[in-house]
């Protein structure tokens, strides 16, 4: 029997920042550096996020001076969150901590021997033979993954169960002092949350079951995402190239990813991406000719919580699942996205064209009689865009009630 | 105040060391149909330019720019008080 879902949670922290407050905190910062501060303001509005959930409050994180003190905030709270996350899938799919016999954990915002999900074994009650798996630096593309890596696990071991817990504080990777573009999207379009999926074999099936898997590597892409270590902890990579990198690779990957399970991209009902950023949710709408509200779940986490990094697509997972439009039958295909992985699970979005409400112009130079962006700024002004875009992520698909198979290779940029 | 061929220079190293853009810019490139600049990378290279310039572009400089040559031809302008 293939692996299947048992229940999903995502948890956020408590303190939610508008993007307006959190520009205004930033703007000193960038009049120190920068000529034309209100330049990089658009920035911020750009990735049309509307807020995000810190896991400290804003006032704390000046305190907060040091890579080891970032740190050790990140450890307290990721483990805080991380419980919540658990529990609460436990809660979900009517299971108790006694049931699980391996946990992954990924991350890529925080450092922590013991791992988080060591520190978790007695604050959850969890068996001592729990098999733990912790996993650093896979980045956006760990959410996918990581649903691999327990799918795997259930396979090796039908009768246990396997849980996956995502964790990222991005807020806690801040660097001040970065005024790079890079940094200053990141500042604007990353949050902080946590997801646990819960998988299982030979358990009353809840969820969708996971049936096949792929990753993939993109050579040549050291560069595109990451972090450089730097003596303040993370300081991002994050090249303008990943959209691009999406558009060149994902049809080519998921098409063959799917030929090798018999099945064509049109039958893929439900499509659960990553957040990734809105360039390159774009460039996965196009790439995988989704039709319009394809990825309409995955827009609207964007915009409400922000990148989430691994957390993301999982977030998505578990709003799909809650909304009881997957049936029976329907495949899906789930993708994260980071330089090298993507998933495939089942759906399907799309985009708006030219509206342009992504325009790092903002919402005012929008015209009233197209919709088209009346600034030159935007990359609209000579293009009329039809068609969706999209991120990159790995695929699993599963069926009956249905099939989901996860593959982690994701490209993309939040 | 610089004149364009120096924009131009400082043009070209954004590209290539901020927007890792490998082949060589020419002035009659289009800033979005040749250089494939998405609304993200366009706001990088202005940044850039207003940094280096000490200029700050406007919405209505912007509608007249689409070819790297006008647009170095813009900063020289506005850095020279136009």
């Amino acid at each position: 029997m293939d692996p299947h879902v048992l229940g999903t949670a995502a948890v956020l922290p408590e303190h939610y920042v508008d993007q307006e407050t959190l520009i205004a905190a930033f703007r000193d910062a960038w009049a120190e550096k920068h000529f034309n501060a209100a330049r990089l303001e658009q920035l911020h509005r750009a990735v049309q996020v509307s807020g995000r959930h810190l896991a400290l409050p804003l006032e704390r994180y000046r305190e907060l001076r040091s890579f080891a003190a970032r740190n050790d905030a990140w450890i307290a709270a990721a483990t805080d969150l991380g419980e919540k996350a658990v529990r609460a899938a436990l809660m979900r799919a009517d299971l108790k901590p006694s049931d699980v016999e391996h946990l992954v954990f990924v991350t890529v915002t925080g450092l922590s021997t013991p791992s988080i999900d060591a520190r978790l074994m007695e604050r959850l009650g969890l068996r001592p033979d729990v098999k733990r798996t912790p996993i650093f630096g896979l980045g956006c593309v760990a959410g996918a993954t990581g649903l691999v890596r327990a799918a795997d696990a259930v396979r090796a071991h039908p009768g246990g169960v396997a849980a996956l817990l995502a964790v990222e504080l991005c807020s806690l990777t801040l660097q001040r002092e970065d005024l790079s573009v890079a940094n200053l999207i990141a500042s604007g379009l990353f949050g902080d949350g946590a997801a646990c999926v819960l998988v299982g074999a030979e358990r009353p099936r809840r969820g969708p079951s996971i049936v096949a898997t792929r990753s993939v590597f993109y050579p040549g892409t050291e560069r595109v995402m990451g972090w450089d270590i730097v003596e303040s902890g993370f300081k991002v990579v994050l090249s303008p190239q990943v959209p691009h990198l999406v558009r060149a690779r994902i049809r080519e990957d998921v098409d063959a990813f799917l030929a090798t399970q018999g099945v064509s991209r049109q039958e893929i009902r439900h499509f659960i991406c990553h957040t990734g950023g809105p360039r390159v949710l774009e460039a996965f709408e196009e790439a995988l000719e989704l039709p319009a509200e394809a990825l309409a779940r995955t827009w609207e986490s964007l915009r409400s919580v922000g990148n989430l990094s691994s957390a993301s697509v999982l977030f998505v997972l578990r709003d799909l699942l809650d909304s009881g439009e997957a049936k029976g039958g329907d495949l899906g295909l789930p993708s994260s996205c980071t330089v090298p992985s993507r998933a495939l699970w089942g759906g399907s979005p799309s985009l708006p064209s030219c509206s342009r409400k992504d325009c790092a112009t903002g919402p005012s130079r929008r015209s009233a009689i197209d919709g088209t962006c009346a600034s030159s700024w935007c990359p609209g002004r000579c293009r009329s865009r039809a068609g969706p875009t999209a991120s990159s992520a790995i695929p699993t698909i599963s069926r009956s009630p249905w099939r989901s198979s996860p593959c982690p290779s994701c490209t993309a940029p939040t | 105040m610089p004149d364009p061929s120096e924009v131009a220079t400082e043009i070209a190293r954004v590209l290539r060391d901020e927007l890792g853009l490998s082949r060589e810019v020419k002035p009659g490139d289009d800033l979005v149909s040749d250089l494939q600049l998405d609304s993200v990378g366009l706001l990088t290279l202005v940044v850039g330019l207003e940094d280096r310039f000490r200029v700050a572009l406007a919405e209505e400089d912007a509608s007249r720019v689409r070819t790297v040559a006008e647009l170095a031809a813009l900063v020289a302008q506005r850095a020279g008080g136009n």
